[in-house]
C-alpha cells in the first residue's frame, strides 16, 4: 500500500490519456506544420555552408533589395506611427460625425487582398490610370519605381499602429489629459509628458507589427513593383526571384533573412505583452494579423520545403 | 474668488439638455456642494467652471469679470477628478510637481523649488515618505490626497472637486471628509465640490445647492435645507419623507374620506394638495381630540437609537413610516398588529 495521499481526480479534469493525447495532438501539430518549416528555412540556408550563405546576402541585388526593404520600412513606419497616433486620438478622445466611418475605413487594409491593394495602385497611377498620364508628364514616375512600393507599403501596413492604440486610448479616456490640462500644461506639453507615456507600450508594440508588415509584404509590392533588379525588388521580391531561378541556397539563404526578423519580433513582441499585459491586452483582431503575417513574410518569401529539389 | 454663473444653458448631442438655465452664485472663501441625482448636471456644471466643457449659452463670472473665454489653463483652477486622473508614469513627487514643471520657462520654479514644494504640500495631506512612489502603489485614500495636493500645487484661485470620495470606502470617506473640512478651514480656498450623498453634502459643506434636471432647485446653509426645502423634489432627495395627500378646507388638511383632519392652521388655499412629513416629524400621541392619524403599527424594527414602524392608514394607499426614538415613554408599547395613534410635528406643503 503506498503511503502517500491520494488525490481524487479532479472533477472537471480530462482523464490522463485524453489529455495526453490532445497536448500531443498540438505539439505534433505545431513541430510539423511550424517548427519544422523554419527549421527547414535554416539548413537549407547553410546547406552549402557559411561561406556560400554570406555570398548569396552580400551579392549586389541581394544588397540592394536589403537596402530597398530597409528604406521601405524607414518610410513607411514613422508615416504610420504619425497617422496611428492622430487617428487614435481622434477616434478616441472625441465625438465627430463619421467616425463610425473612420473606423471602419481604417480595417479596409486588413480586409482587402494585398493584390487588390497593388492594383489599386496600377489603376491610379499606371499608364492609363487616373493620375498616370498627368504625372508622366511632370517626370513623376510612381508605378514601377520606389514611390509605388512605399505608397503599397502604406496601405497594407495603415491599420497597424492605430488598430493597437485606439482601445488603448479609449480605455484611459480623456482625464488624465484634462488633469494636465487643468494644472496649466500646454497642449505639446501634455501630449509629450502625459499621453505618449501612457501609450508607449502599446505604440511600440504597433511600430513592431507595423514594421514586421512592411519589410515582408509580398502581395501588394509585387504588383506595384515591376521587379526591376537591383532597383525595385524588396527582399521578399527577391527572394521569389532566385527561387524561380532554381538558385535555391541563395533564395533560402536570403529567406532566413526574414526568418531571422520574424523570431526578433516574436521575441519583442512577447516582451512587449509582458509589459502591457497588466494593462491593456493588445486587441484581438490586431494580434491576429500580426500573427498571421509574420508567420506569412516568412513563408511567402520561403520556398515550399516539401517540393523535391529538381 | 467668487464666482457667478448666470442662465448657463448646455445640451449633449442626441441628449437632453444637460444644464437648463442654471444660475449660481459662489462666495469666495466658502466650501459649497453641488449636490443631486445622477444626470442632474452637477458634473457638468463643474466643468464648464473648469473650462473642460464650453456652454451653449450664459456667463461666466470669475470675481466679476467674463471668463467663458479663457482656456482651461488660464483659469488657474484645481481640478480633482473622481477617479483622481494621477499620472501613473509619474511617483507621487513628480504627480504633485506637474503643474509647476508644466509652466512656461520664464514663470517655472528652479527644480529643488518644485521639490521644496512638492514636499511641502504632501505634508499638508500628509503624505511623507511617499515622495518615490507610484500612484499603484497607493491605496485609494493616499491617491485622492495626492489629488488634491497636485491641485493645491499651481496655486489655483478656486477647488473644485469631483465626487471626491465616490470611490472609497465608508470609513475612508467619513476620515477623509472631516480631514478635507480642516484642510478647507486651514486654507481657505473657495471649494466646489460635487456630490450625490446629502449626507457628505450636509456634513462637509456651508452651503448645499441642490441640483435637479439641469436647474438649481435650492441653495443655503445646510440646515435651512434640510428643514426648510423649497422644493418636494428637495424634501424627499434630503432625506426620507411621507407624502400624504390630502383635501385642505379652511387651513385643516384631510386625508381621503377622514374627519378628523391630519394637521391644521396651514397657510394654504383649499383644494388638493400633498403634505410631506419627515419619518422623525411624526410622533405618538394619546389626544384623539386634536389633529392626528390612527392606524395599525404593521412592521416595527428596531435600530440604533430608534424603532422604525410602518403604518397602515385607512383612506392611504401606502404604509406611513415613523421614526420613534426610544426616548418616547411609549416606545415600547408599538407592537405589530396593534392600534396607534400619531401626530404630525412638522409637515411641509408646497405650491404646486
Amino acid at each position: 500500500m503506498d503511503s502517500a495521499p491520494r488525490h481524487p481526480p479532479s472533477p472537471i479534469g480530462e482523464p490522463p490519456l485524453t489529455r495526453a493525447l490532445l497536448i500531443g495532438t498540438a505539439l505534433a501539430f505545431l513541430g510539423l506544420f511550424l517548427l519544422l518549416p523554419l527549421v527547414a528555412v535554416f539548413i537549407e540556408a547553410f546547406r552549402l555552408g557559411p561561406g556560400a550563405w554570406i555570398a548569396a546576402i552580400t551579392e549586389p541585388d541581394a544588397l540592394a533589395a536589403l537596402r530597398l526593404t530597409l528604406l521601405v520600412a524607414a518610410i513607411a513606419v514613422p508615416l504610420n506611427v504619425v497617422f496611428g497616433v492622430a487617428a487614435a486620438w481622434a477616434i478616441a478622445k472625441f465625438e465627430f460625425p463619421g467616425k463610425a466611418v473612420l473606423i471602419t475605413l481604417i480595417d479596409l487594409p486588413f480586409s482587402v487582398s494585398p493584390v487588390i491593394s497593388g492594383l489599386v495602385y496600377v489603376l491610379l497611377f499606371g499608364g492609363g490610370g487616373v493620375l498616370g498620364p498627368w504625372l508622366k508628364a511632370q517626370g513623376i514616375e510612381i508605378l514601377f519605381a520606389v514611390p509605388g512600393i512605399v505608397l503599397a507599403t502604406l496601405f497594407v501596413t495603415l491599420p497597424f499602429v492605430a488598430r493597437e492604440l485606439i482601445p488603448l486610448m479609449q480605455d484611459q479616456g480623456a482625464s488624465d489629459e484634462e488633469a494636465a490640462l487643468s494644472l496649466g500644461a500646454s497642449g505639446w506639453h501634455t501630449f509629450r509628458t502625459v499621453t505618449l507615456p501612457n501609450i508607449r507600450w502599446g505604440l511600440l508594440y504597433g511600430v513592431l507589427l507595423c514594421n514586421a508588415r512592411a519589410m515582408g509584404e509580398f502581395g501588394a509590392v509585387s504588383v506595384v513593383s515591376g521587379h526591376i533588379r537591383g532597383l525595385t525588388n524588396t527582399v521578399p521580391l527577391h527572394v521569389e526571384i532566385l527561387y524561380n531561378e532554381y538558385n535555391f541556397p541563395a533564395a533560402f539563404a536570403v529567406a532566413s533573412l526574414l526568418a531571422v526578423l520574424a523570431l526578433v519580433t516574436l521575441v519583442l513582441k512577447t516582451a512587449l505583452e509582458a509589459r502591457l499585459g497588466s494593462g491593456t491586452t493588445p486587441s484581438p483582431s490586431v494580434r491576429e494579423h500580426a500573427t498571421a503575417w509574420i508567420s506569412r513574410s516568412t513563408t511567402s518569401a520561403k520556398p515550399s520545403t516539401v517540393m523535391p529539389p529538381p | 474668488m467668487d464666482i457667478q454663473v448666470h442662465d448657463i444653458r448646455k445640451a449633449f448631442d442626441g441628449h437632453a439638455a444637460a444644464l437648463n438655465g442654471l444660475s449660481l452664485s459662489v462666495t469666495s472663501g466658502e466650501l459649497l456642494a453641488l449636490l443631486g441625482p445622477s444626470g442632474s448636471g452637477k458634473t457638468t456644471l463643474l466643468r464648464i467652471i473648469a473650462g473642460l466643457e464650453t456652454p451653449d449659452s450664459g456667463r461666466l463670472l470669475f470675481n466679476g469679470t467674463d471668463a467663458a473665454h479663457r482656456s482651461v489653463q488660464e483659469r488657474n483652477v484645481g481640478f480633482v477628478f473622481q477617479h483622481y486622473a494621477l499620472f501613473r508614469h509619474m511617483t507621487v513627487a513628480q504627480n504633485v510637481g506637474f503643474g509647476l514643471a508644466a509652466r512656461p520657462r520664464a514663470r517655472r520654479p528652479s527644480r529643488p523649488e518644485i521639490r521644496r514644494r512638492s514636499e511641502e504640500l504632501l505634508a499638508l495631506v500628509q503624505l511623507q515618505g511617499l515622495e518615490h512612489r507610484y500612484p499603484t502603489q497607493l491605496s485609494g485614500g493616499q491617491r485622492q490626497r495626492v489629488a488634491l495636493a497636485r491641485a493645491l500645487a499651481v496655486e489655483p484661485t478656486v477647488l473644485l472637486l469631483d465626487e471626491p470620495f465616490g470611490a472609497l470606502d465608508a470609513k475612508v470617506r467619513k476620515d477623509l471628509r472631516r480631514w478635507l473640512r480642516d484642510l478647507h478651514d486651514h486654507t481657505g480656498h473657495t471649494t466646489v465640490f460635487v456630490t450625490h450623498d446629502q449626507e457628505e453634502a450636509l456634513e462637509l459643506s456651508d452651503r448645499v445647492a441642490i441640483i435637479n434636471a439641469g436647474r438649481v432647485e435650492q441653495v443655503g446653509r445646510p440646515s435651512e435645507v434640510y428643514l426648510t426645502p423649497a422644493s418636494a423634489f428637495v424634501c424627499g432627495f434630503m432625506g426620507a419623507c411621507n407624502g400624504l395627500p390630502v383635501q385642505v378646507r379652511d387651513g385643516a388638511a384631510f386625508l381621503n374620506g377622514a374627519t378628523r383632519p391630519v394637521a391644521d392652521g396651514l397657510r394654504v388655499a383649499d383644494g388638493p394638495t400633498v403634505m410631506y412629513a419627515r419619518p422623525h416629524d411624526v410622533a405618538l400621541t394619546t389626544d384623539d381630540t386634536g389633529p392626528g392619524l390612527c392606524g395599525i403599527a404593521e412592521a416595527v424594527r428596531v435600530a440604533p437609537g430608534l424603532l422604525r414602524v410602518d403604518m397602515a392608514v385607512p383612506g392611504l394607499d401606502t404604509r406611513l413610516e415613523l421614526d420613534i426614538p426610544m426616548s418616547d415613554a411609549h416606545w415600547t408599547a408599538v407592537r405589530p398588529g396593534q392600534p396607534i395613534q400619531v401626530r404630525l410635528t412638522h409637515c411641509h406643503v408646497f405650491p404646486s
